[in-house]
C-alpha cells in the first residue's frame, strides 16, 4: 500500500489502524472549517490593505498638508461661525415673535448679555415685562348670543317696538326705567 | 323729531312719567305684589299673615306646643279700565311746534290720570282699622231702658239695640261728647266704621267693624280685620275680646267673671260717628292723635304719609305749634309728589281738589225720628306706605286709522287696581273732620 508520498510501506508486523472517533472528526471538521474561515478573512484583509494602500498613495499624491496647529484654528473658525449662524437666527425669531422689541434693539441687547443663547426667549420676555411692554393677552369674551337682525338705533334711546314689548311684558321694569330716566325712545 | 310711527309709546311713556312725577299716589302706596297684569280683571296676589307668631314659654320635659301659622293670600283684583281716544288729524301741524309731542299735550292728559289715581287709592282712607279713626265719638249711655247685646255668629256677630229703638223708630240721643243730638241707631253712615259695647263705667269691649245695617236696631260685625279664629280668640268665640275690655282703659278679659255676650245694660258708642272740627287750633293736636293710632298698632315710623287737602295745609302753617313757618317746610323748592312738609313723624301731602274723600256723618236729630243729615267730613289719610297696594299698567297704546275720517287716532288702556290688605287696615289711620 502507498502512502501519500508514494512511499510503500513495507510489510512488518501487522500495523494497527486506529479509527478516529466521531468527536474527533467533528473536531477535525470543525478546525479545518475555522482554517477555511480564517484563510477567507486573511485573503480579505490583504485585499483591503492592497485597496488601502493605493488609496493612500492617491491622497498622498494631493497636495494638502495640515499640521495640528491650522485644523484647531480651523475648527475653532468653524465653530464660532456656528454659533453665530445660530444666534443671529434665534434672535430673528425672537424680534419677529415680540415685534415691539425691534424699536428696542440696543436696550436688548446689553440687557441679555448674561442669558445664554438657550434662555434667549426667556430673557426677552423679562425685559419686555419689566419695561412694561408684553401685550396682555385678550380674553374671549361670552359668545353674544344670536338674535336675528339687529336694529342700530340712537345710543341711549329705545325703540318704539322693545319700549312696546317691556310695556306689555314687563311693566314693573318698564316704571322703574321711565323712573330712573333710563327710557328715551327714538324718534 | 317724533312721528306718528312713535306716538303712542312716546306719549305713553311721557304721560305715565309726569303721572307719577305729580301724584301723591305714587307716594303712599307700595307695588308689593306678585303676578302680571295681562288684560282688565287680572288679579294679583299680595301675600299677608293673619296672626303674629308665639313665644311660648318652655318647660324640661313637656313638648313644645305648634302653632298654625294663618298665612293668606289677598287678591289684588285690576278692577279699574280708563282709556284715552283721540284724533290726531292736525297733530302733524302740533309737530311744527318744537319737534317733540307737545308738552302741554302731555301735562295735561298726565294731569288727568293723575287725579283719577290720586282720588281712587286715597278713598282707600274709608277702609283703615276701625280703631285708628279720629273723631268725634257718639256715646250711648247704657241703663236699664237702653241696652245692646251681641250675638256671635260664623264670622263675627250681630248687634242688636233695645230700649227707645225699635226698627223704624229712629231714637235720638244726646251725646256727652259734644252736647249736640244724633240718631242712636244705626243707619248707612256707620258702615264700615266700629261700634264697641260699654257699660257706665267697668267694661268696654273692642272695637268691632259694623258691616252691614239691617235695621236701625242691628248690625252685623266683624274683627277689625276680618279674622274669626286665631291664637288670639278665646276658644270658642269668633269675636275678640268678648270677655271684657280693650285692655287699655278696661282690663283685657274684663273682670274675669262677666262675658259681654250675657251681660246687660250695656250702652254702646261709635266711633268717630260725626266729623270733627279742624282748625289751625286743632290740627297739630289732631295729627299728634294720628300718630299715636300709628304707634300703638307698632306701625314703623318711617314712611309713614298724612294727605290732606290745601286749606289744611295752610292750617297746618298757621299753626301756633309751627311757628316761626319754615321750621317744617324742609321741601322748600322742588316739589314732588305734592309733598311740601313734615309734621309729626309724617311726610305731609297737598291733595287738591276732590281727591280727598269724603263722607256723610252720623244723621242730627231734633227729636224722634226728625233727623237731617249729618254734616260731611273729610277722610284724611295718615299711612304707612304698606297699607295699601296698587298695581297698574298702560295695556295698550296705538294709532289706528280713523273709521269715517281721513285722519288718526290714539287709543290707550290704563288698567289699575289697589287692596287694603287685611291686616294692613292697621297701618292707616283717618282723621274724619270737618273744615
Amino acid at each position: 500500500m502507498e502512502n501519500e508520498e508514494g512511499q510503500v510501506a513495507t510489510q512488518t508486523e501487522e500495523a494497527t489502524v486506529v479509527q478516529p472517533t466521531a468527536d474527533e472528526i467533528a473536531d477535525w471538521q470543525a478546525k479545518a472549517g475555522v482554517s477555511s474561515q480564517n484563510f477567507e478573512r486573511a485573503k480579505k484583509a490583504e485585499e483591503e490593505n492592497k485597496r488601502l494602500k493605493l488609496e493612500l498613495e492617491a491622497l498622498q499624491g494631493q497636495s494638502v498638508v495640515l499640521d495640528d496647529g491650522d485644523l484647531s484654528h480651523k475648527v475653532a473658525e468653524l465653530e464660532k461661525q456656528i454659533v453665530a449662524d445660530k444666534e443671529s437666527r434665534t434672535l430673528a425669531s425672537i424680534y419677529d415673535k415680540f415685534p415691539v422689541l425691534a424699536d428696542k434693539k440696543d436696550e436688548f441687547e446689553s440687557f441679555r448679555v448674561d442669558y445664554p443663547l438657550e434662555k434667549l426667549e426667556t430673557a426677552a420676555k423679562i425685559f419686555l415685562t419689566e419695561n412694561d411692554l408684553l401685550e396682555k393677552p385678550r380674553r374671549k369674551s361670552l359668545e353674544k348670543p344670536g338674535s336675528g337682525q339687529r336694529v342700530i338705533h340712537d345710543s341711549g334711546k329705545t325703540t318704539a317696538e322693545d319700549a312696546a314689548k317691556l310695556r306689555t311684558n314687563n311693566h314693573k321694569a318698564y316704571m322703574k326705567a321711565l323712573r330712573e330716566n333710563k327710557l328715551q325712545i327714538a324718534d | 323729531m317724533a312721528t306718528l310711527t312713535n306716538f303712542g309709546e312716546q306719549f305713553a311713556s311721557g304721560v305715565l312719567k309726569k303721572t307719577y312725577q305729580n301724584s301723591v299716589a305714587d307716594a303712599i302706596v307700595n307695588r308689593d305684589y306678585e303676578g302680571e297684569i295681562k288684560k282688565p280683571g287680572d288679579r294679583v296676589n299680595i301675600l299677608s299673615f293673619l296672626n303674629s307668631i308665639l313665644l311660648s314659654d318652655y318647660a324640661v320635659g313637656s313638648d313644645m306646643a305648634s302653632q298654625t301659622i294663618v298665612d293668606a293670600e289677598d287678591v289684588l283684583v285690576v278692577e279699574k279700565r280708563r282709556y284715552f281716544n283721540f284724533s290726531l288729524d292736525r297733530l302733524e301741524d302740533l309737530f311744527t311746534y318744537g319737534g317733540d309731542i307737545p308738552e302741554n299735550l302731555i301735562t295735561d292728559s298726565s294731569k288727568v290720570l293723575e287725579r283719577e289715581i290720586d282720588t281712587y287709592v286715597l278713598d282707600a282712607a274709608g277702609e283703615v282699622a276701625v280703631q285708628n279713626w279720629v273723631g268725634t265719638n257718639l256715646v250711648v249711655v247704657g241703663s236699664g231702658a237702653t241696652e245692646a247685646s251681641i250675638t256671635t255668629t260664623a264670622t263675627g256677630g250681630t248687634i242688636t239695640i233695645n230700649g227707645n229703638f225699635t226698627a223704624g223708630n229712629f231714637g235720638v240721643v244726646e251725646n256727652p261728647v259734644d252736647g249736640n243730638t244724633y240718631m242712636g241707631g244705626f243707619e248707612a253712615a256707620d258702615i264700615g266704621k266700629g261700634i264697641r259695647l260699654r257699660s257706665t263705667s267697668a267694661f268696654v269691649s273692642p272695637w268691632y267693624k259694623i258691616t252691614a245695617v239691617a235695621s236701625s236696631v242691628s248690625a252685623t260685625i266683624t274683627e277689625w280685620d276680618g279674622a274669626f279664629s286665631g291664637s288670639d280668640f278665646e276658644e270658642g268665640y269668633t269675636l275678640r275680646g268678648t270677655f271684657g275690655g280693650d285692655g287699655r282703659n278696661f282690663p283685657r278679659y274684663g273682670d274675669g267673671n262677666a262675658s259681654l255676650l250675657t251681660m246687660s245694660a250695656l250702652g254702646w258708642e261709635f266711633n268717630a260717628a260725626i266729623a270733627t272740627g279742624v282748625s289751625a287750633a286743632t290740627i297739630y293736636d289732631q295729627v299728634t292723635l294720628l300718630a299715636e293710632k300709628l304707634d300703638e298698632a307698632e306701625v314703623g315710623d318711617t314712611d309713614r304719609k298724612f294727605t290732606v287737602p290745601p286749606p289744611i295745609i295752610t292750617q297746618l302753617r298757621q299753626s301756633s305749634e309751627m311757628q316761626p313757618t319754615g321750621i317744617a317746610e324742609i321741601y322748600s323748592g322742588t316739589v314732588l309728589n305734592g309733598r311740601v312738609m313734615r309734621v309729626g313723624a309724617f311726610d305731609v301731602h297737598s291733595a287738591a281738589g276732590s281727591r280727598v274723600s269724603t263722607r256723610v256723618g252720623k244723621s242730627v236729630g231734633a227729636a224722634d225720628n226728625v233727623l237731617t243729615p249729618g254734616a260731611i267730613g273729610y277722610q284724611l289719610l295718615a299711612n304707612h306706605t304698606g297699607m295699601i297696594t296698587f298695581a297698574e299698567k298702560w295695556s295698550e297704546s296705538r294709532v289706528i286709522d280713523a273709521e269715517n275720517q281721513f285722519a288718526k287716532k290714539y287709543q290707550g288702556l290704563f288698567l289699575y287696581g289697589k287692596k287694603v290688605p287685611a291686616y294692613r287696615r292697621k297701618y292707616g289711620a283717618n282723621l274724619f273732620g270737618s273744615i
